[in-house]
């Protein structure tokens, strides 16, 4: 079923036009050292627009073309390796 | 060299990087004295134009070598003192000397030389790859002789030893693979991986990577680094910022990458577990600049392949 919902959230990301997620009831390791635990995030087109704890906040659902329960789960941001000599030699 | 031009984007080892949660590189020459120029790349692109970051983000510089000899762990030899180090380094200031006096209005154009002015006025980082203790406390007088805006230590072994100085000094470490043996003899056995700790404790700025033989493929490792540096010692908090928010400052790209904070770009991974730990990084949502990416590489297809085919039999 979780495959299912990603692939359907998948196919409509790439499908061209832009959309309003919102992801709930997830672990946020934000980067700069802090955790929100059931947390609620928002992207819009190509950015963050909303990082909250969903026990402070509340949403609308009708604001949000999407809405992505990734229960019990860890988000984390893009991680970077740097000094990488990987595929520079083509 | 420029690596942005010669980024393949058609690797399949990329596959199984991003796929633990690694989404951006810094593309790096290898080789000679000063390698050239680095480029910051996204891992999810048609091609080199597409997943270009940020292009030439700095120059890097093999700082010469301390010492010498030393064997390989199965035959380990006694190190000697390197009899040209101060006449390398007296090349390469040279050089700079060179660079930074250039002006292509009055001279001849240089490419090298075009390509280094830019470090000086702070547009370009300056990424020198040194780990002994002799090697920093001379990349420190270097940088304080040419007032580096963005200087960077890439290895940065000992970095430890002087915590002080490099604080006082504002350079930042991009540290060595971590998963490794301990440099000299008499070093404690786990020394390498409390490095992160040691560094983090005398507030020194610094970032994991993993840098070293079979980097390419090692580079997927990058989750483990960090969670070998949370279990010796580095908050688990600190451990994930030593892997997204740190670099991204350490590079230049913190203002759109890093951290899941408003504004920023839509660029993260949901996992099932803990990232950090090989048993529970379970990917099962990337999304990289707010578009989903799949979640699947050929060695998971093969696996998948060859399950069902013994489960069928």
């Amino acid at each position: 079923m979780r495959y299912f919902i990603f692939s359907i959230l998948f196919l409509i990301a790439n499908s061209g036009f832009t959309q309003k997620v919102l992801y709930t009831d997830v672990t946020v390791h934000v980067g700069n050292g802090t955790v929100i635990e059931n947390a609620i995030v928002g992207c819009d087109a190509d950015r963050f627009v909303l990082i909250k704890n969903a026990l402070t906040s509340s949403y609308k659902a009708k604001n949000w073309d999407t809405i992505v329960s990734l229960q019990g789960q860890h988000m984390y941001p893009s991680f970077v390796a740097t000094t990488r000599r990987l595929d520079s030699l083509k | 060299m420029r690596t942005q031009i010669a980024f393949n984007t058609e690797s399949r080892v990329v596959e199984t990087v991003r796929t633990n949660g690694v989404l951006i590189t810094q593309a790096t020459p290898r080789g000679g004295r000063v390698s050239g120029a680095s480029s910051i790349m996204r891992l999810f692109a048609w091609n080199w134009e597409d997943a270009t970051v940020l292009k030439d983000d700095g120059i890097h510089i093999n700082w010469p070598k301390s010492t010498q000899g030393g064997g390989w762990w199965a035959e380990p030899k006694p190190k000697s003192r390197n009899k040209n180090y101060a006449s390398e380094i007296l090349k390469l200031m040279r050089f700079f000397e060179l660079a930074k006096s250039y002006d292509s209005n009055d001279t001849p154009f240089d490419l090298r030389l075009e390509a280094i002015k830019d470090c000086f006025v702070g547009t370009k980082r300056v990424y020198i790859h040194a780990n002994e203790l002799q090697q920093i406390h001379d990349v420190i007088d270097f940088v304080n002789a040419f007032k580096f805006p963005f200087p960077v230590i890439i290895g940065g072994y000992d970095a430890h030893l002087i915590g002080k100085k490099l604080k006082d000094a504002n350079i930042p470490i991009m540290l060595d693979r971590i998963h490794g043996l301990p440099q000299i003899e008499d070093e404690a056995t786990d020394l390498p991986y409390r490095i992160p700790a040691l560094l983090s404790e005398q507030g020194i700025k610094f970032c994991l990577q993993g840098s070293g033989d079979m980097e390419a493929m090692n580079s997927r490792n990058l989750p483990f680094l960090a969670g070998t540096a949370m279990a010796y010692g580095l908050d688990e908090e600190a451990a994930v910022r030593s892997i997204s928010l740190d670099p991204c400052e350490i590079i230049g790209i913190a203002a759109d990458y890093g951290s899941i904070e408003k504004g920023k770009k839509a660029s993260f991974f949901v996992s099932v577990g803990n990232a950090l730990d090989m048993m529970t990084n379970d990917v099962t949502l990337i999304c990289l600049d707010g578009v989903l990416r799949s979640t699947s590489n050929f060695q998971l297809e093969l696996y998948k392949r060859y399950r069902d085919k013994y489960e069928r039999q």
